[in-house]
């Protein structure tokens, strides 16, 4: 039986938000573990992409879907955000903010942040068309990865980018997360708390896995 | 006794662009509920040969889900689980400053000062908030049974008064909180089972026409809500939404 037309249903949409959101938040912690391998020195990173570059069909197959599932989630992010806003149309002069956080109330500029720094973030490290150079090979002709993280993550402008990225990622994690929950119908009363509490914790793991790399570097645990 | 200033937000039409009015309510007892104190400065205003402010009343005692009014950016004023009837002087003190402002959202038009036009909410009961059955002769008491914690859902799903204080301490405008209370109040019966696909996506498809956003999950309708209606319900009818989505 078909009543609706999902893509342009409100509850729908937020179904398409939350299911992309599970995959972009599976990339996020995927990415975490595997840039973790830097913590292993250059035999660590050097030999993961390496190892990755060997699979390009996979790995482009993997970055298509992601584009597709980026695209998706910023469209409907900000068709929502719109339409959201146009049922609102009048603001109170005085409004007390009962339940809602920093977080859920600006998910949309988190968003876009996220955005901006995924862009930054490519050119950076993945085309290196910004302050890196090209990629060098280490001493077991294995793409010198290691040595342009150190590099790239040294410098200041560059580390304050990162940082200012990885803050709007826990943001927007914490209650992206929650929220998927809630959306996907999977949250019950009973267990609405630890659901808010799991998405708090789980955003701030993932921030401060991704903040270790650049405070290792600058504590000097990891070297040239 | 004691005296407050009020800003109430005043707009003669639909058309009107309205503005705040400064009020000061003078005497008014701790025992006068919010709306008698409305009364006493409308009484003033009568005597000055002034147009007194309309707002919404009806059975003053918290089950009829007229009054609608946010005081100091909070839909029903500062007490929790209370509609303004119910909301008593007592909760402000001598020299206080009051908001006073009608229910925001596009799809509550202001019809007049702090009176806005609900009948939204009425078109998504339309679209499916009921059950279509044979009427006749009573049918015998537990002749359907229905397990307890089912019933208990259920009834507190039914608790909504359809005030739409939701509506309007959504940033969004939504009336998930509502039409959730709406949907899983049936939808936990056996009655109410039999229709319960078509219902979800008729009534979420009114809610959408109506000019309501969506949920953004910031939970500000079960802290607004003067009958405790849980957001749990949302989630429920997320659940019924994508079980109709396979059937």
């Amino acid at each position: 039986m078909k009543f609706i037309n999902f893509s342009n249903h409100l509850v729908g949409k937020k179904l398409i938000m939350a299911f992309t959101g599970i995959f972009l938040f599976f990339f996020v912690s995927v990415h975490l573990i595997g840039n973790s391998s830097i913590f292993f020195g250059p035999d660590g990173i050097n030999a993961y992409t390496q190892k990755l570059h060997s699979m390009p069909a996979l790995v482009w197959i993997f970055r298509l879907i992601m584009i597709a599932f980026f695209s998706i989630h910023i469209y409907f992010g900000i068709q929502l955000y719109l339409e959201n806003k146009d049922s609102k149309p009048v603001p109170y002069a005085v409004k007390k903010s009962l339940r809602a956080t920093f977080a859920s109330k600006n998910m949309i500029w988190t968003g876009i942040s996220i955005a901006v720094f995924l862009i930054y973030h490519l050119l950076h490290f993945t085309f290196r068309v910004i302050s890196v150079g090209p990629l060098g090979v280490d001493s077991m002709q294995r793409p010198d990865v290691y040595s342009m993280v150190l590099a790239g993550l040294t410098e200041i402008p560059s580390l304050i980018i990162y940082i200012f990225g990885l803050t709007a990622l826990v943001l927007h994690l914490s209650h992206g997360i929650q929220s998927l929950f809630q959306t996907a119908g999977i949250t019950t009363e009973n267990m609405q708390t630890s659901v808010i509490k799991a998405s708090n914790a789980a955003a701030v793991i993932i921030f401060i896995g991704y903040l270790a790399i650049p405070a290792a570097i600058i504590a000097g645990i990891l070297k040239y | 006794m004691m005296n407050i200033a009020l800003l109430v937000w005043r707009q003669k039409n639909r058309a009107d662009k309205g503005r705040f009015e400064r009020y000061e309510a003078k005497d008014i007892s701790h025992e006068m509920s919010f709306l008698e104190m409305l009364d006493v400065v409308n009484e003033g205003l009568i005597k000055d040969g002034k147009e007194p402010i309309a707002f919404d009343h009806d059975c003053r005692e918290g089950i009829c889900g007229m009054c609608s009014q946010v005081i100091n950016g909070t839909p029903h004023g500062p007490a929790e689980r209370t509609t303004v009837c119910q909301l008593h002087m007592r909760n402000f003190k001598d020299g206080d400053v009051i908001y006073i402002e009608p229910w925001r959202a596009k799809a509550f038009p202001v019809i007049k000062d702090l009176i806005v036009d609900r009948s939204a909410l009425d078109r998504i009961i339309q679209a499916g908030g009921y059950i279509s059955v044979h009427t006749g002769g009573v049918p015998d008491a537990n002749a359907i049974l229905i397990s307890k914690p089912d019933a208990d859902t259920a009834m507190d799903a039914a608790e909504c008064i359809g005030c739409g204080a939701c509506v309007a301490a959504c940033p969004n405008g939504s009336a998930m909180l509502f039409t959730s209370a709406k949907v899983i109040h049936l939808a936990n019966l056996p009655q109410g089972k039999i229709e319960a696909v078509r219902r979800v996506c008729m009534m979420t498809e009114a809610m959408q026409k109506e000019g309501f956003g969506a949920c953004s999950n910031h939970y500000e309708c079960q802290a607004a809500c003067p009958k405790g209606i849980k957001v749990s319900f949302i989630s429920a009818l997320n659940r019924e939404f994508v079980k109709a989505q396979f059937k």
